[in-house]
């Protein structure tokens, strides 16, 4: 069973996505907050398999908050952590997509 | 817009991502281990050098930063990841085995010999080798712990084995070479 924690500001937007989440047989972990998302990764056991954050923000410092996520993941006894997808419903640059690839998260647009 | 087709393109990402995951849990990550000096028309033969050792994820490729002992030996555990071997084992196979006593001669006219792996330095080069692939991971923004991929497994005694828990391809310089000629052959 995959366990996704999700990070989304958006309410409505996060029971719609969990709801489809669920029927995939998902188990879901809403938070709001980025840093509500690190607090989390570093208590969750076992650990989350998956982490999607909503990047539907612009005013936000998306990759200073994808590299806190990933600090807060520093536990030697995990076999292997969680991947990373970064999600939006706004179009983002592609030099910021390749920025997000490049930091091992994938990129996926809400068309 | 009905909600499975807006949050189509996300699920389709998830799915695929649960699959890696799958995928990195059940066979380890995948790594291109490249032999260059290699003679064109034969398999994989003694006399070729081990020359690098490449991770594989999500399109991209990141090097293992490994010295030419240490990719001797990530090659050779590679090739004989079935069963975990003991420090001594390790050794005394390295000492006959063909790849390994004639690494790289295929490059040079002079009797220059290749390096030898010593018991005492073995766990060393282990601990190095579980360095390099923490540096690569990071850099790949993968969280694997090294010792699952070059893992450490007991015995009823206290002998110690040691596997590389992993999907390996070999590559040689040449079929490179090759591949690239072919596409740009294709796309002219």
């Amino acid at each position: 069973m995959i366990k996704l924690l999700l990070i989304d500001a958006d309410l409505v937007h996060a029971r719609e996505l969990s709801a489809l989440l669920a029927h995939r047989g998902i188990v879901i972990q809403h938070v709001l907050k980025c840093t509500d998302g690190a607090a989390a990764l570093r208590q969750s056991l076992p650990q989350h398999d998956l982490v999607v954050v909503d990047l539907s923000e612009r005013s936000h410092p998306w990759l200073t908050f994808l590299r806190k996520l990933r600090q807060a993941l520093r536990n030697p006894t995990a076999g292997c952590g969680p991947l990373f997808l970064c999600i939006s419903g706004l179009q983002w640059s592609v030099d910021f997509q390749i920025l997000i690839e490049r930091s091992g998260a994938r990129y996926a647009f809400e068309e | 817009m009905h909600l499975k087709n807006r949050f189509g393109r996300v699920l389709e990402t998830v799915d695929l991502l649960a699959a890696e995951l799958r995928s990195l849990r059940s066979q380890g990550p995948c790594f291109m281990i490249l032999h260059r000096f290699h003679n064109p028309g034969s398999d994989c033969t003694p006399g070729e050098e081990a020359a690098a050792v490449l991770l594989h994820h999500h399109g991209r490729e990141y090097r293992v930063p490994l010295p030419p002992t240490r990719l001797l030996l990530f090659d050779f555990l590679a090739r004989r990841s079935r069963i975990p071997l003991s420090g001594s084992q390790i050794v005394t196979a390295m000492s006959v085995d063909p790849f390994a006593m004639r690494h790289g001669l295929n490059a040079t006219s002079s009797a220059q010999a290749p390096p030898k792996i010593q018991r005492s330095c073995l766990k060393i080069y282990v601990q190095r080798i579980r360095l390099a692939l923490k540096q690569c991971f990071d850099e790949a923004g993968l969280k694997i712990n090294p010792h699952d991929v070059l893992a450490s497994q007991t015995t009823v005694s206290n002998r110690i084995g040691y596997r590389l828990i992993a999907t390996c391809e070999w590559i040689h310089e040449d079929t490179i070479d090759r591949v690239y000629y072919l596409r740009l052959k294709s796309d002219a």
